[in-house]
């Protein structure tokens, strides 16, 4: 039976979520009955031609993979060719031909045992996307850029992608994907990612979506000895987004980076839903999550680690903080640690507020508007998990874009 | 006259602290408002610099301009500074960021261009010797880790850097010790000048043996109701304001 099959099969005893499910009771699509009637009632998601191409936000010399709607868009792209060990191909295709998988590594490996509703779902579609494969000890020369571009043909459209990620002991890749949609659409996005031995992926997603569109987003990584996982999320943009990002460390020794910078727009939600599963012995993460929650908006924060057993000197630290630019902004950040194991160290912390309207007179007082004062003090918040970033024009991009989009959520936040 | 107050009066949630205040200083003087705990004296500075939260009414003049509609922000544009008694801890925002952003809002606002960053660094370096701030201080987040006299040299620095004509100095010498208030009133010195004016608040006598004033007023309950000159401030000390303002009350 194929994957698809199977996650066909898996929603038969799946519900759709909705507030009465913990994870869900903060973010639920109630329409997605809706959605999901216009997909299976004979209009298949149409793939248009591409007839633009943003630019991409680094100057770097990258790999570029263009994505529209899920598919690779090859003539677009900049492909790393055979030689360099690294393969980037429709999933179609790696599936088809025989190069292709080992049975650990095949579609669905991951998410017919870990995905949500919505993973099983765009499963049961046949959710066309990437397959990308680093082969063992091949350290990626340059930045693998993933342009994805949504781009859809009617309201209500849901665009499922599928994105299957390998990297083969000793293998490392820097990875940074740009994702783009705007309408009255959905994104439904489910990776699944694969770490061996030693490996190293640097993953980056900047979320730009448009205000009324919608996103439910869920990466499964499993990690093999002495992997390393670092990502960070940049969410700025979107009307309702529903990031899930579920780390399994199998291997010991594993280490685990999570980084988020959450800036929802006026009326907006974002919701980040970390879950990072310690199953093995000395292992390793490091959570940080920034929010900053204009009028209006709300920011959901669920970070969840769970420490099996076995998994003896664990150290797990995570760490969330919200500013609230308006009295009407809303953060909900729910730690939640379930620790069967005796010799670990596993430490989580929480913080909400608003800035000082003494510090704002200071500045004030000296000269900066009221905007001034405020972003400067944003800014501020957010420094050093900016500079923590991997790659100058990465971080820049993501400086300026923050400073940009800030500017303009403080003029509707006043 | 380059600063002009006529009958104001601020309250704040319906209580009234200033009762009709009048002040006037020329340019180039220095004057000092002495008075006794709770008198208003930092209100009135406050209202002068444009701060939230008061309900006002009278007049606030700054070089012939009414001002009391201003934003603080354009207050300090156009050349009027408050020194804090309590200076504020701005975390993560790092002094020289800050100083070059107020500096050239300031600059843009009077037409004159921006400062670059190699002049504006050695602009720093000029104005931190006038209070004998270490660069170190400088590369810190405003006022984060200062000490009390730290922090008090830092809003004379910054006023050295926002070439203010009017400078409000509230309460500067509370927490010095007498090093650091020789160090800060030699700073203040330094920056008097023809054309700037000062108005120092204060509890004693001693910052103005080194910050000597043309004018000294007392504020009691919301009023200026003594001027006089630099040997009012030596009798306050001596006698009290309770005394002082006996005898005013019976030569007059």
């Amino acid at each position: 039976m194929s994957y698809s099959d199977q996650a066909a099969g898996n929603l038969l005893n799946h519900k759709l979520p909705d507030y009465r499910d913990e994870d869900w009771k903060y973010t639920h699509y109630s329409g997605f009955e809706h959605y999901k009637k216009l997909q299976t009632s004979g209009n298949p998601i149409a793939h248009p031609p591409l007839a633009r191409r943003s630019t991409t936000p680094f100057h770097e010399d990258a790999w570029i993979a263009v994505v529209v709607n899920g598919i690779l868009q090859a003539n677009l792209s900049n492909l790393p060719n055979h030689s360099t060990g690294i393969r980037v191909a429709k999933l179609s295709e790696a599936i088809s031909d025989d190069s292709g998988l080992e049975p650990g590594y095949s579609p669905g490996a991951l998410a017919l045992a870990k995905g949500h509703y919505y993973s099983q779902w765009a499963m049961a579609q046949g959710a066309e996307g990437l397959f990308i494969r680093v082969n063992s000890g091949i350290v990626a020369e340059k930045h693998l850029l993933i342009h994805t571009i949504n781009d859809i043909q009617q309201p209500q459209q849901v665009l499922p992608t599928h994105h299957l990620i390998v990297l083969e002991s000793n293998a490392a890749l820097t990875l940074s994907e740009t994702q783009e949609g705007s309408g009255e659409g959905m994104s439904l996005s489910l990776q699944e990612i694969h770490l061996s031995n030693q490996a190293r992926l640097e993953h980056s997603q900047l979320q730009l979506w448009g205000n009324e569109f919608e996103c439910i987003q869920q990466v499964l990584v499993a990690q093999q000895t002495e992997s390393h996982y670092a990502h960070f999320a940049y969410c700025g943009g979107g009307a309702k987004v529903r990031n899930q990002l579920t780390v399994m460390q199998e291997g010991q020794l594993a280490l685990t980076e999570l980084t988020g910078l959450v800036l929802p727009g006026v009326g907006k939600h974002v919701d980040n839903q970390t879950l990072i599963h310690h199953q093995s012995p000395h292992t390793s993460s490091r959570q940080r999550y920034r929010s900053l929650v204009a009028r209006e908006g709300t920011s959901v924060f669920n970070g969840k680690v769970y420490v099996n057993p076995g998994a003896q000197k664990t150290d797990a630290y995570q760490h969330h903080a919200s500013l609230l630019m308006h009295e009407t902004a809303v953060s909900n950040a729910k730690p939640e640690l379930e620790i069967y194991a005796d010799d670990v160290k596993c430490s989580h912390g929480a913080t909400a507020g608003m800035l000082d309207a003494g510090e704002i007179h200071y500045m004030r007082s000296r000269g900066l508007s009221e905007v001034q004062a405020r972003m400067m003090l944003q800014e501020a918040f957010v420094r050093d998990l900016l500079d923590s970033l991997p790659g100058e024009s990465l971080r820049l991009w993501c400086h300026n874009h923050c400073s940009d989009r800030l500017n303009v959520l403080n003029q509707l936040s006043i | 006259m380059l600063l002009e107050i006529e009958n104001l009066r601020a309250s704040i949630e319906g209580k009234e602290i200033l009762k009709g205040v009048n002040l006037s200083v020329p340019a180039g003087e220095v004057h000092a408002i002495m008075g006794p705990n709770g008198s208003g004296k930092s209100t009135l500075s406050s209202v002068i610099a444009g701060k939230d939260g008061y309900e006002t009414s009278g007049s606030i003049r700054f070089d012939g301009q009414e001002i009391s509609d201003w934003e603080p922000e354009i207050r300090a544009r156009e050349g009027m500074f408050l020194a804090f008694q309590y200076p504020v801890e701005l975390p993560g925002v790092g002094l020289s960021s800050f100083l070059r952003a107020c500096v050239n809002e300031r600059r843009k606002h009077i037409g004159q261009s921006e400062l670059d960053a190699s002049s504006f660094l050695a602009l720093m370096r000029e104005k931190a010797a006038l209070v004998e701030l270490s660069q170190d201080l400088i590369r810190r987040p405003v006022n984060q880790g200062f000490s009390g006299g730290e922090k008090k040299r830092n809003e004379i620095f910054q006023m050295a850097m926002l070439d203010p004509r009017m400078a409000i100095l509230d309460e500067t010498d509370s927490g010095l010790d007498i090093d650091a208030l020789r160090i800060v009133a030699e700073g203040v010195n330094k920056l008097r000048n023809p054309q700037r004016s000062l108005l120092v608040i204060t509890h004693y006598q001693r910052l103005l043996e080194y910050i000597v004033p043309d004018r000294v007023h007392v504020l009691i309950d919301g009023a200026i109701v003594m001027s006089g000159d630099r040997t009012l401030a030596l009798a306050l000390e001596e006698k009290g304001y309770d005394l002082v303002r006996a005898e005013q009350e019976v030569s007059s």
